[in-house]
């Protein structure tokens, strides 16, 4: 199996509280993964230890097969970019010098501003949509615009792999399609490896080829998108009974919440709903 | 580059006007006339002798105070994470209390002392203070006011260490030290000069390899670290530089405050950057340092307010006027 990071018995620990509990999973190559799972199930700590933002209490990370905490910071961040959870700049930071700073992975301290680094920025700024924008301060954008140069910055760093923790939170709907189409095409044009968390179910199984499900600090199921996203999975890892559809336009399996289990008494599968249900 | 050309003119005319003003007053031009070698030996024994090492010292103090404001200021992406507000300014003025009070038996063996002990134990005083707030930060989280509330009780802890060290000492240092505690330029030679220059020289070696970490860190920790920036190392060397101009420099002219806080953000406010250029810093706190030294000495002809009153006189309202802004603002 083609993996680029292999997880193995990680255990991620904050006092009494265990966030991430024994998982050993692979992340593969060349694929968007998606990983989902209930508010403080453990996801965010997960790509947290895998993106080396918080060091695992037990059990190691490796990039291809070298452990990520011997990997020098710089050296990391030219082969991983990293975008965090709700990420903040200082007021009046323009486009253009955000996206300047991916560059820094690539530059010694004595080094000055390259060709090379110009046209990075550049072509970070281009595939994500941004040339007209480079001048504008960060604070003037929408949302959804804002998110895509916190992920050109990423771009920028020219790496292999993208992480990113819940790149949609606080957009509206037609922002978070607009960012995570950036997303799929960058993954398609650049083969970009992401990896990503996200907390809507209907964008993990509409963008995600693989997918991870988590709860308590464990993994549920991971696999494919139609081998995770199944009643059965949806409902021990969210406690929502769900049905599962296929859409037949993008052939990605598509989920309708049913009911809400919390507080109820939980009761066996309802056996009278299909597994998957083609609908046009 | 506009800006930096505008305050380094400023910096120049307010310095000739600060050699010329004083008991023996002395004309622009025969200042500049003095300075490039002419001027009768009256006029040049005042104007070398007694007005240069004085309005040098404001020019380097300022310059160091407010480059060690920026670089905490961005550290702690925090606009009231300035040294003096943090207490490592009253730590520094208790270290070098300290080193009048025990290291001397007073008289002549101070001189030597203000220039090799103070400084050193005003260091030790300012990391101490230092390291209490960043312990305490680091446990109770640094957001909006808290730096503020917690360099204030620093502050005041310091402070009462000095009091109790004054109501121990013998007369001369006692009076000694009150007169370096108002934070004065005046009665300082081309040693404190030197030393501060020699400071600054020194922590802008350190500064430079670990600039563009402070641009990093201003995206906040996560970022940074995801742009490879070594954190503990690139943050122990920002404050650790920043500490070093800070405690030196009340070493030289005593707890003088503000321009830490004032400087950093006239200089961003000037470039139009999200955070303050150091080197343009440094050029406003020489100015403003420069400014209420002369106002210190001139507004009461017959007497010489301490330079450290002016600039709290002008920074205090500013402080104020932060606060306000930084309630208002989540």
């Amino acid at each position: 199996m083609n993996a680029l990071f292999d997880l193995d018995d990680i255990s991620v620990r904050y006092g009494d509280h265990t966030a991430v509990d024994g998982v050993s999973l692979q992340l593969r190559r060349d694929r968007i993964t998606a990983i989902i799972g209930p508010n403080g199930c453990g996801k965010s700590t997960l790509l947290r230890a895998v993106a080396r933002l918080q060091a695992p209490s037990v059990g190691r990370v490796t990039l291809d097969d070298q452990d990520v905490s011997n990997i020098p910071p710089r050296v990391y961040a030219r082969r991983v970019a990293v975008l965090p959870q709700a990420p903040t700049a200082p007021e009046s930071l323009t486009v253009a010098d955000l996206v300047a700073r991916g560059r820094d992975p690539h530059r010694r301290w004595w080094d000055g501003w390259s060709q090379a680094d110009e046209d990075a920025v550049r072509e970070s700024l281009a595939q994500t949509g941004l040339m007209d924008l480079a001048e504008r301060p960060l604070e003037s954008l929408s949302g959804g615009q804002r998110q895509r140069a916190w992920i050109a910055l990423a771009l920028a760093q020219r790496t292999d792999a993208l992480l990113l923790d819940e790149p949609t939170t606080y957009l509206d709907i037609a922002h978070q399609l607009d960012v995570l189409d950036t997303v799929q095409n960058l993954h398609h044009e650049r083969g970009l490896t992401v990896i990503m968390v996200l907390h809507d179910l209907s964008l993990a199984a509409r963008y995600a080829d693989e997918i991870v499900a988590i709860r308590d600090g464990r993994v549920v199921a991971a696999g494919n998108a139609h081998e995770v996203m199944t009643p059965d999975v949806l409902r021990e890892v969210f406690d929502v009974d769900c049905r599962v559809l296929l859409d037949d336009d993008t052939g990605r399996p598509l989920v309708v919440p049913g009911v809400s289990l919390i507080g109820r008494k939980m009761t066996g599968p309802d056996r009278s709903t299909p597994e998957a249900t083609h609908v046009r | 580059m506009i800006v930096i050309a505008a305050v380094i003119v400023s910096i120049a005319l307010l310095a000739v006007v600060s050699l010329g003003v004083g008991e023996y007053p002395i004309s622009p031009g025969r200042v500049v006339a003095t300075l490039l070698g002419g001027g009768d030996p009256r006029e040049a024994l005042v104007v070398h002798n007694l007005r240069l090492p004085r309005t040098s010292l404001a020019l380097v103090a300022g310059a160091a105070l407010a480059v060690a404001g920026a670089v905490t200021q961005t550290t702690a992406r925090n606009a009231l994470a300035s040294p003096d507000l943090l207490g490592v300014t009253a730590g520094a003025g208790a270290g070098a209390v300290a080193a009048i009070v025990f290291g001397g038996a007073g008289g002549e063996a101070i001189g030597g002392l203000l220039s090799l002990g103070a400084p050193v134990s005003a260091l030790a005083g300012g990391l101490l203070a230092a390291a209490v707030v960043g312990v305490l930060l680091r446990i109770g989280g640094g957001r909006g006011l808290r730096p503020v509330l917690l360099g204030v009780a620093v502050s005041a802890f310091f402070s009462s260490l000095t009091s109790w060290m004054l109501v121990e000492a013998s007369l001369d240092d006692v009076e000694r030290a009150t007169a370096w505690l108002t934070g004065s330029l005046s009665g300082r030679g081309w040693t404190e000069v030197l030393t501060v220059s020699i400071t600054l020289a020194a922590a802008s070696a350190l500064l430079v390899p670990v600039a563009r970490g402070l641009a990093a860190l201003q995206l906040g920790p996560d970022t940074a670290r995801a742009l490879g920036t070594p954190i503990p190392l690139t943050v122990g060397t920002l404050l650790g530089a920043s500490v070093l101009l800070t405690s030196v420099t009340v070493s030289a002219v005593g707890p003088i405050g503000f321009v830490a806080l004032v400087a950093p953000h006239l200089a961003s406010l000037a470039s139009r950057t999200p955070r303050p250029p150091l080197i343009v810093s440094g050029l406003f706190g020489a100015l403003i340092l420069l400014a209420s030294d002369l106002a210190a000495r001139t507004v009461i002809p017959s007497f010489t307010v301490p330079t450290g009153a002016v600039t709290a006189l002008v920074g205090a309202p500013f402080l104020v006027w932060l606060l306000v802004r930084s309630t208002r603002t989540p």
